[in-house]
């Protein structure tokens, strides 16, 4: 039998599964960016961790939880906290994030490092080739940068976890 | 809304259903649980966590979790 619980915390997912990070054309929760969530009655409070600690669009991100949470029925509170007591990495990303952002242009890097190739590692999303070099390390948002496919001769948007 | 299948896998290809024990990492380190739910097409669970002198369900991903 569904409990009343269980039903708002389906429907907290499906809406969680909708917002998508400002600067990045993925879902937070594909983004893995959530952490925690705690449904309690009609309060809910979702623990986020930040792929970048000074991330520009976190507070946008925040806001759009709390206000997307909120229209729930049922729903009281939303609170929204940041955790950095584990560190955001590539691992936390699903498969179909890494796909949306490939589809989108966005070069991805491998998961756990390593198994790419070519003189930077940076797999072209538009002809698949390794062959490409960077432009610029500063992209359009702190978590991108510029690279150029020199087969295709395509400049190329590389996600930037922390720490490359 | 999506089906939610009552089961699941832990990262290790363990099966994770509700009553069975497992570990999450929290604030302050890792800590045990006891599973409630599996909203597997969501890809997270439902776990009891002991909070203060009580306990309290807390939604996490299952690839967040392992088998205790």
């Amino acid at each position: 039998m569904v409990t009343q619980t269980e039903t708002l915390e389906r429907r907290v997912w499906d809406v969680l599964e909708t917002i998508e990070d400002p600067e990045l054309p993925v879902a937070i929760t594909d983004l893995g960016l959530i952490r925690e969530v705690a449904v309690d009655g009609g309060r809910i409070h979702v623990t986020m961790v930040p792929t970048f600690s000074a991330c520009p669009a976190i507070g946008v991100m925040r806001e759009d939880i709390r206000k997307r949470l909120g229209a729930i029925p049922g729903v009281e509170t939303v609170e929204v906290e940041l955790s950095f007591a584990e560190p955001w990495t590539m691992a936390r990303m699903t498969e179909r994030g890494r796909e949306r952002l490939f589809r989108h242009g966005v070069s991805v890097p491998a998961r756990r490092g390593g198994g790419e190739t070519g003189p930077t590692g940076v797999e072209c999303p538009f002809c698949g080739s390794t062959n490409t070099r960077l432009e610029n390390p500063f992209g359009p948002t702190l978590c991108r940068a510029i690279y150029y496919c020199l087969d295709c001769k395509n400049p190329i948007e590389r996600f930037r976890p922390p720490g490359e | 809304m999506k089906a939610v299948r009552e089961q699941t896998i832990d990262a290790k290809g363990r099966p994770i259903i509700g009553g069975m024990k497992v570990k999450v990492a929290g604030e302050n380190g890792q800590q045990e649980g006891t599973v409630v739910r599996v909203l597997d097409d969501y890809g997270v669970l439902t776990v009891v966590v002991p909070e203060g002198r009580g306990q309290a369900e807390r939604m996490y991903r299952i690839v967040d979790v392992e088998v205790a």
